[in-house]
């Protein structure tokens, strides 16, 4: 009878040959080994996303005139405005606001509050939480892949309507620091929106429709907040001290301000500040969520 | 006879909203979340009208009690058409993907009739009764004064909004059975209601024709806000019932063309 775990263990056999000792490999091997490994990941998910994104290329430019329109309505109606006296923006100002709208809410776009939660309630994250790699980043990849093909479509257009009102546009600044900040603004814009975006979308693990929740926090209050409707520089400054506080002028308006250039350096640093700081604050509740959610899930299928 | 018909149809579709009801009322937190979201949305949609103004003194010569009024009025087309449209607008695809839509054939009912209102989607109940609010509350407070004549040709208008918008909808079904992969139709509805949303009066003259005579969207929610503000126009309630047949009778020959290239995927 076999009672000891040592018997079960079977006769010792030669002792094993312990594998070479490894040589710790220095932090720069670590970093380049890494790195090369999330290169290697990355651009396969990225180019496995670009063939699906090809699939429906027909609507993309149908799509970019769609981007454009909702603007266009709104910059009309402002060239269409009686102005108060002393007013902050000129015609001239409206339209490259409105122009370059588009194309910032198309950078920091993100819809994971779809597609996450449809994972979520469908089980389809199940297929993607047995691969050996945070579920987070096909949906990184997929709006990144979706993002570059759509600004190939809509950037074309944008640029096409800023050469006919060339002349009533106002002169810009586009020296190297200030593109830098800009895409600084972007960057910020687009980690922002998917980070607040995608903690939305994380409770869906305990709600049945995330859309509710994405309605009250992130849509028209993005737009009125955001400076869609109404560019926030015009807004009198007791509405300023709000839009200052809360995470929406950050996804959409701020780039725009720094693209306009009457912000001061210390209002853009003051501006990031606040921003990064809701970053931190999204991603923290994301993440906690996350975990939580993760042992809440029992969706089956997928 | 016609009578009898469109009380059988009425009878039928009211079981199918019961049905609705019921559905929803299974889940009776996620319904009043969604009526108190779309309500809190409606609201933050407002905000964005009254910011105009502290800019502007008028928009496109619109006021500020007016163009609360044109939001009301754009809101209540808007609900009414997601009420009542679009859920059976997201349905098509799928009945024709299915193959399911030879059921709702065979049926010895009208078959637009029935498509066409089969499901009702009460989520945008709130912004509906919260747009009615609006409006009484303006007309309450004197904000808007609309007479009996302005109220009739409000109504009018609405009607002749409503068909239009139905035609573009039915359309749109028609659209999705002679494609049969045709997704996302009711993006190319939101487009055009993103086009409503502002008076038509902020375009270049030009436009502003072709939104009144080509693509009649200027009678969706422009006409009948300035009706109930400004008084009844007969010039732009004349056009609009002639659009309103023209734009019907098109989408219905449309529809039953459609129907008639139908081949069944099997059910």
């Amino acid at each position: 009878m076999i009672t000891s775990p040592e018997a079960l263990r079977g006769p010792p056999g030669p002792t094993p040959t312990s594998p070479p000792p490894e040589t710790p490999p220095g932090p720069v091997a670590w970093v380049v080994r890494a790195t090369r490994r999330r290169w290697r990941i990355g651009s396969r998910l990225v180019s496995a996303n670009w063939q699906m994104a090809l699939g429906y290329r027909g609507m993309l430019l149908v799509d970019s005139f769609r981007a454009m329109l909702n603007p266009l309505v709104l910059v009309l109606a402002w060239l269409s405005v009686t102005r108060q006296a002393g007013g902050e923006f000129s015609d001239g100002d409206y339209l490259l606001y409105y122009l370059a709208l588009p194309v910032v809410t198309k950078v920091s776009e993100c819809w994971t509050v779809f597609t996450l939660s449809e994972e979520i309630r469908t089980g389809t994250l199940n297929r993607h939480l047995l691969k050996p790699l945070h579920p987070l980043w096909f949906h990184v990849a997929e709006h990144l892949t979706q993002k570059i093909l759509q600004l190939l479509h809509l950037v074309p257009v944008v640029a096409t309507l800023a050469w006919a009102v060339g002349p009533r546009l106002p002169a810009l600044d586009l020296s190297w620091p200030r593109l830098v900040v800009m895409g600084a603004a972007l960057a910020l814009a687009t980690i922002l929106r998917f980070t607040m975006t995608t903690t939305i979308a994380m409770t869906g693990f305990w709600i049945e429709r995330v859309e509710n929740l994405n309605l009250v926090l992130n849509a028209a209050i993005f737009a009125l907040m955001g400076g869609m409707v109404v560019p926030l520089e015009t807004l009198p400054s007791w509405m300023r001290w709000v839009t200052d506080f809360l995470p929406y002028r950050y996804t959409l308006s701020f780039p725009l301000e720094i693209l306009r250039g009457r912000i001061t350096p210390g209002q853009a640093a003051g501006g990031f500040g606040v921003g990064a700081m809701w970053c931190l604050a999204w991603f923290v509740v994301g993440q906690r969520l996350w975990r939580r959610g993760l042992l809440a899930y029992t969706a089956h299928g997928g | 006879m016609a009578g009898e018909a469109v009380g059988k149809h009425l009878r039928i579709l009211l079981q199918f909203w019961r049905a609705s009801l019921i559905q929803a009322m299974e889940y009776r937190t996620s319904f009043f979340l969604s009526m108190l979201a779309n309500t809190i949305d409606f609201t933050v949609g407002l905000a964005q009208y009254a910011l105009f103004f502290t800019v502007a003194e008028t928009v496109a010569g619109w006021e500020m009690p007016q163009l609360l009024a044109f939001y009301g009025v754009f809101m209540t087309v808007f609900s009414l058409h997601f009420i009542f449209l679009y859920p059976n607008l997201a349905a098509i695809s799928r009945l024709v993907n299915t193959g399911t839509l030879d059921l709702v054939l065979v049926k010895p009912v009208s078959a637009q009739v029935l498509l066409s209102f089969r499901e009702l989607s009460f989520e945008e109940v709130g912004s509906f009764l919260a747009a009615q609010a609006l409006l009484a509350g303006l007309w309450a407070t004197g904000r808007i004064a609309p007479g009996p004549a302005e109220f009739a040709g409000f109504l009018l208008a609405l009607l002749i909004s409503l068909t239009l918008i139905h035609a573009l909808f039915l359309f749109l079904l028609g659209l999705a059975v002679w494609f049969e992969k045709l997704e996302n139709t009711s993006d190319l509805l939101w487009t055009i209601f993103g086009l409503c949303r502002y008076p038509t009066d902020v375009f270049p003259r030009r436009w502003r024709w072709v939104f009144t005579a080509v693509v009649p969207i200027a009678f969706v929610a422009t006409t009948p806000a300035a009706i109930l503000c400004r008084g009844p126009s007969l010039d732009s309630l004349g056009l609009g019932l002639a659009m309103a047949s023209l734009f019907g009778l098109m989408a219905r020959a449309f529809w039953r063309w459609a129907l008639r290239g139908y081949t069944s995927a099997g059910g």
